[in-house]
């Protein structure tokens, strides 16, 4: 027994022995990425000689000449495609060169200083613009993907942004800019924008979506936004202020194109103030004056939160609010007053059961109000009928888009009452939607002083939303 | 059903009576024949009867109440040859066979030798092995050996099964995932010597451990004093999967106070393996301890573990394989001066295995085991977000991409402007054919520049392109309890309950950033309303290294199962009555809340619940001692796999529409010869399994992808990730297999084996898509597969060899095979209505051209070439000394000596599914989207040195 515990001790210090020969491990330094200033042979051109030579006809470039560059343009956020715009060093003129790739934001980052190897090539003034590229249908088009590498060259040298974006108003917008990164000042989106994403599939012209930028004058300047475009699902904003990108030039048209998210940079006030009377009932942005007569009346006491203790009295007290329902003050629509749901309940809690007011239109269709923010799982509401019970009315998954909720056909077996569902998720992007509840098929509860809608939330998942101004019209 | 199931339990357990038949006693005494020292723990049975004994330390194996009569007494044990002696037994008077001289088997190194092409998984996925090479390790079968050792390098299956239908087991302990019914074997690879004691039934034959499946059971039993005393050293160097292997392993055999222990270690590692870029490095630990504490009671434990880290090499498509050589693998980089594997297979899943063995009387043992099984697969990939795929043969890539060309529905690959781009790709592609590191670690960051404006160096930066892993850790439970009775002369029960409870946590996780600082957790696919969010509750998250990311969820499984086996044996016949019942409960949690998903990713899904049941019989007929005839037949029910189970398992909890258990019919029928000189075994066989369930994933180009709002069909082409979803496939498995073995000599012995099978789908069946983008299920109706052949395996293999055993203990040995008919892995979307389908015409009529004869064309199947491989064996061994039993010895092998090249499977690209495409990519040189290909090895060697001590 000793001998043969020793010969195993043996055995397993002889195998671990070979255990450290030689595989290949997992760890790998990091390749040598230090930047090499790439040897250029040719002749060194200004891109003015370059743009004075092309012609509306595409034309082959022939000599070993070369021009200088640095990116504006960046594919990064998706609206830019097989396309990098260059200002010359100068910062004279703006050009595009065309290629056959994709996701190379970060190859041509902007701010690198490029060489064009002109030989080969072919030029082309095309809508005021110097392009250069590859031949394709008599026009420039993209330089093949195996091509690039020996026409683009990469400098060492890389600028920061601030020193290439040109800061311009609208009325700034002429050829002498086209081809520039530029950041338009003092702008908007118009009126008719809003309500849209900027990325519409309704609205499209030649695959993208048109949206017009103002300013105080009235000058406009055309927006345009691709659906592969990062933040086309989000909804146009309503602010002012700037916004970065180049200008290009489609036949008369100017058309400004961002790049990322981040070139809307829209934090002003709107300029005139809030559109005013959004006539689309879409429209997800802040409605104008809540209380307007014409979008009906308050659905309860304090239902558009400006004066807490009104609410607080327009509610049943016997069943009280919850403690996670808090007053919003100045968070509501348009800097006014809302109601803050902020906490995670533990039941499926009516958070407040409201009593009818004086007024309330016995033939009313619809129940409107605004939310925003975000919870885990979505809101119920009872409207309570004029005999019994109540019906439910459950909005589900909540994004940007405002929704109509139709009452929720499957009732409780044991009340007869509508069916409450908590299912969905709530996200509005920090974005007001609005949440319209149809109630024209059915009979509301208008007696002054009688329970006659609640809101009800699921249980056990945060909710962190804010709501404002429940009308009835 | 059920009550029917249990009431079978019982209704067998009749009372048996205990015939009256006069007996005697047989001794005798094993020994080495090469160190004429005892041998213990030999096995020793009486043939046709029950008895078994096992020598003791002084080699000496005693049976107390054989029959009087004629009897053939085998005597068996791992590593040595069998002996068939024939023997009288008359009353009265104990038999002493005297000394009884076992010669060491040096074909058994060849055991040891079986490289695991098992290991060399083809799936991507976290899931076992297909091949069923691994199960045929110990099998004494002249057919199954020719079938593991000659055939199993060209993925030969064993009656066209996949391992799914097969059993592997240790201690009982089923070693078959639950997730795919496969077993990992890289959970014990490198134990070569540690599981050599292995018992294998093929077919539905009885097993003793539990009912088992269509395809056979293997049994790997580590039970510490069983195994012979002795240590053993070996090294081996080949050119597989692998380069070097050392093994040490250590056994005791029991000591007075009644312990046992076996230790065993092994490494196996490769720079690089057979295909470029894989590298290899596996270690492997096992002990088992075993204490006897009365004549009654033993305990044993077992533990296990083996560490694989592996490199994968790529399928390719005829064009690339055409453009860069069948050893070319797109998978791996240079980096730091190393070949850089993206694709890395990472298992370590330890097992610990607790047993007793109780002897409750002479006649009765219970068994019983525990095992704990955890640890994790991952297989590494790289991720990309806003970067291009940084695959090198990505389709736009090669060549094919401009000479399969079309414009507005002409064909323009063959004008001068496209052949020319072909050609500029070309040289591109040969001068960048593997992955570049270096531009995406400088894609991951972004420059710093000194007050010149000048790049001095690099900053991490958002990544656009990680490596990270696809991980499975698994926990699993399992408890099972084995009865085996001796409840008359003629009549054994074995009877096993076995529970198995597994918790699976799978997700994907950051390995490498790659040089940049972070990684955005979200889905570029999808639209960015939040449907892009991987994580609702958790939204637009930079990861890092070591975090989880993309999926996150939990599967858990329950599974019960229970048999009873009565075996009788007579003098004519003997017969065998087995019956199953199991009780299988999936469940999946998701931990993450899918943008996409956001109402039915995150929780617990329903649960699937199967109850399933299966019959079995068999009968031997004795014609005499020599020749038999053996028949078998069962029918049963399986349970669908968990990978099955659930359609879009990594992003919601929807579970397959109308899933249901497998059914499975199998017959089959042998006649046996058994002599001295000649063994032979010819076998027809049938089976059928209906009800099948498959799911594929992949990203297909040309769907016809359907309206997200509307799913009207969508003019043109649409491109999605798609989960596939089959259901109702029938598949049918029938053949013939032959094997003979004949002693020409006393030193030569030939044999010869033969596989003719027909593997076929034989339904239509249902075809199904999960489209993310959609948000939906499709029904693409039926598929049009029946009649098509099942991928995968040569339906057809033949050897004949030659074997000289010297008695100066060397040997030598050669076998020439031909396999032929293996066939591509079809494509069930591509035979579905669809297909023809023109999703631009407005009435949905079929393209034009698109005519039966047409798409018969485009859709047959391919068939591979046949292929002959010559493989040579050979071994020598000598003693060290003449004072104990040492030996030192080499084994040699060369596979494939004529270093043919052949393909051992494939699969047609579901990408581009219409018939337009289709036909579009057939024009050219080169297919674009052609199918891609596995190859088997060319000329390999392998060669092991050993010292046995």
């Amino acid at each position: 027994m000793k001998t043969n515990f020793l010969k195993s001790i043996f055995f397993v210090a002889l195998s671990t022995a070979l255990f450290t020969s030689c595989v290949n491990d997992d760890d790998y330094s990091v390749p040598n990425l230090d930047c090499n200033e790439p040897v250029i042979t040719e002749t060194l051109k200004t891109v003015e000689a370059i743009y004075n030579q092309a012609t509306p006809t595409a034309t082959l470039y022939t000599g070993p000449d070369y021009i200088e560059g640095h990116v504006v343009s960046s594919d990064k956020g998706g609206n830019f495609y097989k396309v990098i715009y260059m200002t010359s060093v100068d910062g004279q003129i703006g050009y595009s060169v065309a290629v056959n790739a994709t996701k190379t934001s970060n190859k041509y980052i902007v701010g690198r200083k490029m060489y064009i190897k002109l030989k080969g090539l072919y030029t082309q003034i095309r809508n005021n613009t110097l392009q250069i590229g590859a031949l394709y249908n008599g026009n420039v088009g993209q330089i093949a993907a195996t091509e690039i590498d020996k026409a683009l060259a990469r400098s060492c040298e890389v600028f920061e942004e601030s020193m290439l974006v040109k800061e311009i108003t609208l009325a700034d917008v002429n050829n002498s800019n086209l081809g520039k990164l530029v950041e338009l000042q003092n702008v908007q989106f118009a009126d008719d924008a809003l309500g849209q994403n900027y990325y519409n599939p309704l609205n499209v012209l030649g695959g993208e979506t048109n949206h017009i930028i103002t300013d105080a004058t009235g000058a406009t300047l055309i927006f345009r936004t691709g659906s592969f475009a990062e933040y086309g699902a989000k909804p146009v904003s309503s602010k002012s202020g700037k916004i970065r990108g180049v200008l290009t030039k489609f036949n008369n048209d100017f058309q400004f194109v961002a790049r990322y998210f981040t070139d809307i940079n829209l934090t002003e006030d709107r300029i005139g103030g809030e559109p005013t009377d959004p006539t689309d009932p879409t429209d997800p942005t802040d409605p104008t004056d809540p209380t307007d007569p014409t979008n009906g009346v308050l659905l309860f006491g304090g239902g558009d939160f400006e004066s807490w203790s009104a609410f607080t009295n327009g509610i049943n007290s016997q069943f009280g609010l919850k403690p996670y329902a808090i007053e919003g003050p100045g968070n509501g629509i348009g800097g006014s007053n809302a109601l803050h749901l902020s906490g995670t309940p533990t039941q499926n809690d009516y958070v407040f059961t409201a009593k009818a007011p004086a007024g309330i239109p016995a033939n009313a269709t619809k129940i409107t109000f605004w939310v925003k923010g975000t919870s885990g799982k979505s809101l119920s509401l009872n409207v309570n009928r004029s005999t019994s019970g109540f019906e439910a009315f459950n909005v589900g998954d909540l994004g940007v888009n405002p929704v109509t909720i139709n009452k929720n056909s499957e009732l409780n077996p044991s009340t007869g009452s509508g069916a409450n569902q908590y299912i969905g998720v709530i996200n509005t992007n920090n974005q007001w939607v609005k949440i319209t509840l149809n109630i024209s098929d059915m009979s509301i509860m208008t007696t002054e002083g009688s329970d006659s809608f609640s809101l009800k939330v699921g249980k056990d998942v945060a909710y962190d939303l804010y709501l404002d101004n429940f009308m009835i019209e | 059903m059920k009550k029917l199931v249990i009431s079978m339990f019982f209704v067998l357990q009749v009372v048996f009576a205990w015939s009256q038949v006069k007996t005697s006693g047989v001794t005798g005494k094993v020994v080495d024949s090469k160190t004429q020292k005892p041998l213990e723990n030999v096995v020793a049975t009486i043939q046709n009867t029950t008895l078994t004994a096992l020598t003791n330390q002084d080699g000496v194996f005693v049976f107390e109440n054989v029959a009087v009569g004629d009897q053939l007494l085998e005597i068996n044990s791992t590593g040595y040859s069998r002996q068939l002696l024939s023997i009288t037994v008359t009353e009265g008077s104990v038999l002493d066979l005297g000394t009884i001289v076992f010669e060491f088997d040096i074909t058994s190194e060849q055991q040891l030798s079986l490289i695991t092409i098992t290991e060399n998984d083809l799936g991507d996925d976290n899931s076992g092995s297909e091949n069923t090479a691994g199960l045929l390790q110990a099998t004494r079968d002249v057919f199954q050996q020719a079938a593991a050792f000659n055939w199993g390098q060209a993925r030969f299956r064993i009656r066209g099964l996949d391992n799914e239908y097969g059993k592997t087991m240790i201690n009982g302990i089923s070693m078959d995932k639950i997730y795919d019914g496969r077993p990992q074997y890289s959970n014990w690879g490198g134990l070569n010597d540690a599981t050599r004691n292995q018992e294998f039934t093929m077919g539905l034959a009885p097993s003793e451990y539990t009912f088992g499946g269509a395809l056979g059971t293997q049994e790997i039993n580590t039970r510490a004093s069983i195994y012979r005393p002795g240590s053993r050293i070996s090294f081996s160097g080949t050119n597989t999967n692998y380069s070097w292997r050392t093994m040490a392993t250590h056994a005791s055999g029991m000591d007075k106070n009644g312990w046992a222990y076996v230790i065993s270690a092994s490494r196996r590692w490769a720079k690089e393996g057979y295909f470029e870029g894989t590298d290899y490095s596996a270690n492997s630990f096992f002990a088992s301890v075993e204490k006897r504490i009365n004549d009654n009671h033993s305990l044993n434990i077992t533990g296990m573990y083996a560490q694989n880290s592996r490199g994968k090499n790529s399928p390719n498509t005829k064009e690339v394989n055409d453009l860069a050589g069948i050893e070319y693998n797109s998978y791996w980089g240079w980096q730091d001066g190393k070949k850089r594997n993206t694709r890395d297979k990472d298992v370590e899943e330890p097992i610990f295995i607790l047993s007793h063995y109780w002897k409750l009387s002479e006649k009765t043992k219970l068994n019983t085991n525990i095992a704990y099984q955890f640890g994790s697969i991952g297989n590494s990939r790289l991720d990309y977000n806003g970067a291009n795929n940084p695959d090198p043969t990505y389709y736009r890539n090669l060549p094919s991409y401009f000479t399969t060309a079309h414009e507005a529905g002409q064909y323009v690959g063959n004008t001068q402007d496209f052949l020319d781009r072909a050609d500029s790709t070309r040289v591109n592609f040969l001068q960048n054919k593997q992955i570049n590191w270096k531009a995406i670690y400088e894609a991951n960051t972004t420059p710093i520049t000194d007050a010149n404006n000048i790049e001095i160096g690099r900053t991490p930066g958002e990544s656009l392109t990680i490596l990270y892993e696809d991980r499975t850790d698994d926990k699993q439970w399992t408890a099972n309890m084995l009865l085996s009775s001796q409840l008359s002369e003629n009549v054994i029960l074995n009877a096993g309950v076995n529970y198995r409870k597994l918790q699976s946590e799978n997700y994907q996780r950051v390995l490498d950033l790659l040089g940049g600082a972070f990684y955005n957790d979200i889905d570029t696919f999808l639209k960015r309303d939040g449907r892009e969010q991987s994580d609702l509750d958790n939204p637009d998250r930079q990861v890092v290294e070591g975090d989880k990311f993309g999926y996150r969820y939990l599967l858990h499984a329950d599974v019960v199962d229970a048999f009873t086996q009565f075996k009788f044996s007579y003098d004519k016949f003997d017969f065998y009555l087995a019956q199953s019942f199991s009780r299988t409960q999936y469940q999946r949690e998701g931990l993450y809340r899918n943008g996409n998903y956001a109402n039915n990713s995150k929780g617990n899904s329903d649960k699937a619940i199967f109850e399933n049941f299966g019959f079995k019989g068999g009968m031997t007929y004795k014609i005499n001692g020599r020749n038999f005839l053996d028949f078998n037949g069962g029918y049963m029910t399986k349970a669908p796999t968990m990978r099955n189970t659930f359609p879009n398992v990594r992003l919601n909890n929807n579970i397959v529409p109308n899933l249901q258990s497998e059914a499975i019919v199998s017959t089959d029928a042998s006649y046996i010869i058994r002599t001295p000189k000649l063994k032979a075994k010819i076998t027809g066989y049938y089976s059928r399994i209906t009800n099948s369930t498959d799911i594929g994933f992949y990203f297909a180009e040309g769907i016809g992808i359907l309206d997200e709002d509307t799913n009207a069909l969508v003019t043109g082409t649409g491109n999605a990730f798609v989960a596939e979803i089959v259901t109702g496939l029938t598949k049918l498995n029938m053949g013939g297999e032959f094997g003979i073995e004949y002693q020409l000599t006393s030193t030569i012995k030939a044999n010869a084996s033969a596989a003719y099978g027909q593997y076929t789908y034989d339904s239509n069946p249902n075809v199904k898509l999960n489209v993310d983008t959609n948000r939906s299920v499709i029904d693409y109706g039926r598929s049009t597969m029946k009649n098509y052949k099942q991928p995968g395996m040569p339906q057809q293999a033949y050897t004949v060899g030659l074997e000289y055993r010297d008695p100066k203990y060397w040997w030598i040995g050669a076998n020439a095979n031909y396999l032929a008919d293996n066939y591509l892995d079809i494509s069930p979307l591509l035979r579905t209505d669809n297909f023809f389908r023109n999703a631009a015409d407005p009435d949905g009529f079929p393209f034009a051209g698109a005519t039966e004869e047409a798409g018969r064309k485009l859709l047959k199947q391919e068939k591979f070439d046949p292929v002959t491989l010559i493989n040579l064996v050979g071994g020598k061994s000598w003693r060290t000394s003449n004072k104990n039993r040492n030996t030192i010895g080499f084994f040699a092998s060369i596979n494939n000596v004529l270093d043919k090249t052949y393909k051992t499977g494939g699969f047609e690209q579901a990408r581009n599914a219409n018939f337009e495409q289709l036909s579009q990519d057939m024009e050219g040189p080169a297919r674009s989207f052609g199918p891609k290909y596995f190859y088997g090895y060319g000329r390999t060697y392998f060669l092991n040195l050993y010292y046995n001590f």
